[in-house]
């Protein structure tokens, strides 16, 4: 089976994807989309976590210095996954996998805890219902994630 | 205090070890080694020190680790 995504020797990464992974990257803004405000969203919670846990006031300050510049990258990321998936390319360069590893990271981290994976692992699955159609995304996205990781990590070009 | 604070990463159930490696290198430089033995010792142990400085550096690091989706707190050195 060829992996979704190989280094190439220019250092570019070779997309191998079919009609079905390419049109579920495209629903990636379906879970992503509006995730910044309420945080009684699990997503939101996952997404957006304390920095002090144990310091109210250190936290309040922590959370207004940070979450617009958070907001802002996560935003600019999904509009730059979302062009690039588009055009269904052959290659990524190293800039646009980074950019792809973030998104993929967070559809998983934002569904996960929508489905109920909380905590630590590996007990962290147990609340979640492992046969749902979600946990089973967030597996094929994290075949995706793993192998462009893998990939990326190997071309040296990584940074 | 050179290094008053310190920035922990948290052990999480779905982020996969190898997307924590890349963070770690991306994000810091460490060699494959370093953030090799960094990744297992959240893995195992349930959290690592990754970085540590001065307050704002150290939020900083934070708010980069928390882009990238991994669960990180600051705490005192």
């Amino acid at each position: 089976v060829t992996p979704p995504f190989r280094v190439e020797r220019s250092g570019r990464i070779e997309t191998t994807l079919d009609d079905a992974s390419w049109s579920i990257l495209g629903t990636m803004p379906d879970y992503l989309a509006g995730l910044d405000g309420d945080r009684s969203d699990p997503a939101v919670a996952r997404l957006y976590p304390p920095g002090h846990p144990d310091d109210e006031e250190a936290e309040r300050r922590f959370r207004s210095l940070v979450t617009p510049g958070l907001r802002h990258a996560r935003s600019k990321d999904l509009e730059a996954f979302v062009a690039v998936v588009a055009g269904r390319p052959d290659s990524l360069s190293a800039a646009e996998a980074s950019v792809w590893l973030r998104v993929l990271g967070e559809a998983r981290l934002a569904i996960a805890a929508r489905a109920g994976v909380v905590g630590e692992a590996p007990d962290g699955w147990d609340e979640a219902e492992p046969e749902s159609p979600e946990i089973a995304l967030v597996h094929f996205l994290g075949y995706l994630q793993g192998s462009l990781a893998a990939a990326l990590l190997g071309s040296g070009e990584w940074r | 205090m050179l290094r008053p604070w310190n920035v922990v990463v948290w052990n999480d159930p779905v982020n996969l070890m190898v997307y924590v490696v890349w963070v770690f290198r991306s994000l810091f430089g460490f060699t494959e080694e370093r953030a090799t033995e960094l990744m297992l010792a959240v893995h195992h142990e349930g959290r690592a020190v990754v970085s540590s400085g001065t307050l704002e550096r150290a939020e900083a690091d934070c708010q980069r680790l928390h882009h990238h989706g991994l669960w990180a707190t600051l705490e005192r050195a």
